[in-house]
């Protein structure tokens, strides 16, 4: 072989193996920099809303990071309506695996409407270098109020967030044909402090002191058969007891709900099956509140109506007495009337009593003290 | 002589036994009365006596004003009645008294957002000494007439007929009375009242009861044996529908006069209850008055309380 011809050769293998060399140099570079190179990655899904009344956002996520190493710091960077930005650590960080950490995030806020908007950032020591990453902004609204279309041959949950992620929300689940047509469900979570009137006796229902959480399920008053399921929010709680109530709309007193009542501490909600939607409660006070057994219509004609006593039941007594203190009637059965007992302004002989102011006292059977009250009767 | 007495006998038995149905049947009035059990028919010897027995305020020589305040039944929550009572009296002559003696009165009950009853009353009394030739050494008898405006309402808000009704009603009518004041200290009182029985319903007849009162008392400056000063004691009994109401009370002067002590009940309460008097010049005297009265059929009530002052001039 001359040279020429080894020449030639030589040049064509260059020409072959120099790309071939350049390709595999530039493929073996970038797959050392994509396989080595640590990351942090962000899992966090932001609550679309956060009721004002519980006065607070608490939020979770992990954070992985593609090999182990340190956690350095984390914080979260979120801004109030009206007000600047404002970053503060996360401490309640929790380890879950050897590369991923579970948080939760709370803070107060005092706002009743507008948003909130927040981002997390993380810097983390991975193999000797320094790895930092940030999110992009979360933004969630504050609202006391949740609405969805449903309809009845396809039902979808209604559900308000509580803004504690780690806790559960509230919402009602019905089931196929509750009802007819459909139906704008609105909830709304509204302040315990504050309930609807009571429109019996005159004054401040006793038992809403002990409401520790307060919703309007709407449409008020529609009738739910199948009954549907009603989960509530109750919040930070230190009452080991917990009730749920349900005013009715027709008397305006709150009945306590009896029948198959979930309570899970843990996700801080009580349930219950409900058939009629309208306004609900959680209270700490489950026993039958005084004005619960009172008449609600406190003047009664003679013939034309009588003093109801809801809420009693054989064995216990109604007395009635007149102005003078002298007792004209004693009651110890429902007789004719099925939610309780009933006087129809008849002394114990059949008489009917004079036009005038009387009064009445309850003994209810577990009830210390006696219920007491005025009523008149009219002819 | 006999013939007027036997007109009277007459008055008194045809009023006696008109019974009938109605309301205003509160014993609330006067803070001593209610001291002494509400005995007081056969005493009535004040500015009281307009709603016991009229003919009491005969034989009272001063004008004589008094204000009541109570609250019934305390301690019940969700009971809140009370009531007032103003009386005045007014000899018609403060040198004789032949022309008799005039009386006002309001007495109201209530309970608040609820009811309402009240009485206005002018009354006038004179004894009767003169009329039948009774020899006032044996026994001082008067007699009085009430004419009186009773209304009672209600709040039809809290019944199941807002608005169908008026929210009160009223009518008119008369109380009489008799008071023969023996010299050896007894008295025998009689008092009708709601003569006329006015029809006060709202929607039904419904006729303010005839209520009969028989009183006796005893009256002795110091009582036997016992020597208790200024000593009263008094029973009344009222006749009410087919109801019969027994009434009991004592009184005791003691401090030279000032400081009464009462007592006295009746089937459904037990009272107590002291006055003192201030004395001032001309005769003149302020007195005040507390009862307590106890119920013995309602329950965990602290009682029924009633302050009074009066004034003598």
């Amino acid at each position: 072989m001359n040279k020429k011809i080894k020449n030639s050769l030589l040049i064509l293998a260059l020409a072959v193996l120099t790309p071939v060399c350049m390709f595999a140099a530039i493929y073996t570079y970038d797959a050392i920099v994509t396989i080595g190179t640590p990351t942090i990655t962000i899992l966090h899904t932001a609550p679309e809303q956060v009721p004002p009344i519980n006065k607070e956002m608490v939020v979770v996520g992990t954070v992985t990071f593609s090999e182990s190493g340190n956690l350095n710091s984390m914080d979260f960077t979120y801004t109030l309506q009206g007000s600047s930005a404002v970053t503060e650590s996360v401490t309640n960080i929790v380890p879950i695996s050897a590369t991923s950490y579970k948080f939760v995030k709370a803070i107060e806020i005092e706002q009743t409407s507008g948003n909130i908007s927040y981002l997390f950032s993380v810097s983390g020591q991975l193999s000797g270098m320094s790895v930092s990453t940030a999110t992009a902004l979360y933004v969630t609204t504050v609202t006391a109020t949740t609405s969805q279309n449903v309809d009845p041959a396809n039902p979808v949950p209604v559900i308000l967030e509580s803004g504690n992620q780690t806790a559960g929300n509230t919402s009602i689940v019905f089931v196929n044909g509750s009802f007819t047509g459909d139906q704008n469900i609105i909830i709304t979570q509204l302040d315990p402090n504050n309930p609807p009137s009571f429109t019996g006796v005159a004054g401040k229902a006793a038992e809403t002191d002990y409401f520790v959480a307060l919703y309007l399920i709407e449409p008020e008053g529609l009738v739910v058969d199948p009954k549907a399921t009603l989960t509530l929010y109750y919040g930070d709680v230190s009452s080991s007891k917990l009730f749920m109530k349900y005013r009715d709309p027709d008397t305006g007193k709150w009945i306590t709900i009896t029948d198959n009542v979930v309570i899970d501490t843990n996700m801080k909600t009580i349930s219950a099956r409900i058939g009629r939607l309208g306004y609900y409660a959680v209270s700490t006070q489950g026993v039958t509140p005084d004005n619960d057994y009172r008449p609600l219509k406190r003047v009664v004609i003679m013939g034309q109506d009588t003093f109801k006593f809801e809420n009693m039941n054989d064995g216990d007594k109604l007395k009635i007495f007149n102005i003078n203190g002298k007792k004209i009637r004693e009651i110890t059965s429902r007789g004719g009337y099925a939610d309780g007992f009933e006087w129809d302004g008849r002394k114990d002989g059949g008489d009917w009593a004079e036009s005038g102011t009387y009064i009445y006292q309850l003994k209810i059977q577990g009830k210390g003290k006696l219920i007491s009250g005025t009523i008149a009767f009219v002819k | 002589m006999i013939k007027k007495i036997t007109v009277l006998s007459l008055l008194i038995t045809v009023a006696a036994f008109a019974r009938l149905d109605g309301a205003f049947e509160s014993m609330y009035w006067g803070v001593r009365p209610l001291a002494m059990g509400g005995a007081f028919t056969a005493v009535a010897n004040d500015v009281n006596a307009p709603l016991y027995n009229v003919a009491g305020i005969a034989n009272l020589s001063q004008r004589q004003i008094s204000l009541t305040a109570s609250r019934l039944f305390t301690g019940l929550e969700g009971v809140e009645i009370g009531t007032n009572y103003f009386g005045y009296t007014q000899p018609l002559s403060m040198k004789t008294a032949k022309y008799g003696v005039m009386s006002f009165a309001w007495a109201s009950l209530s309970s608040p957002g609820l009811s309402r009853e009240d009485t206005f009353n002018i009354g006038y009394a004179r004894y009767l000494n003169d009329i039948f030739n009774l020899d006032t050494n044996i026994v001082n008898l008067t007699a009085g007439l009430n004419l009186k405006y009773l209304r009672h309402e209600y709040n039809f808000n809290q019944s199941n007929s807002p608005g169908l009704y008026p929210s009160s009603k009223g009518g008119v009518t008369a109380d009489i009375g008799l008071l023969a004041q023996f010299a050896n200290g007894i008295s025998v009182g009689y008092s009708n009242k709601y003569l006329t029985s006015p029809d006060i319903g709202f929607v039904y007849e419904d006729k303010v009861e005839n209520i009969n009162v028989i009183g006796l008392a005893y009256y002795n400056d110091l009582l036997p044996s016992l020597r208790i000063p200024y000593f009263t004691a008094a029973l009344d009994v009222m006749f009410r529908n087919n109801e019969t109401v027994l009434r009991v009370g004592l009184e005791s002067y003691i401090i030279d006069g000032k400081l009464a002590i009462r007592t006295g009940g009746r089937e459904e309460a037990f009272d107590i209850g002291f006055g003192y008097e201030f004395l001032f010049s001309n005769n003149k005297k302020l007195i005040i008055d507390y009862a307590l009265e106890i119920p013995l059929q309602v329950e965990e009530s602290y009682g029924s309380h009633f302050f009074g002052i009066s004034f003598n001039f």
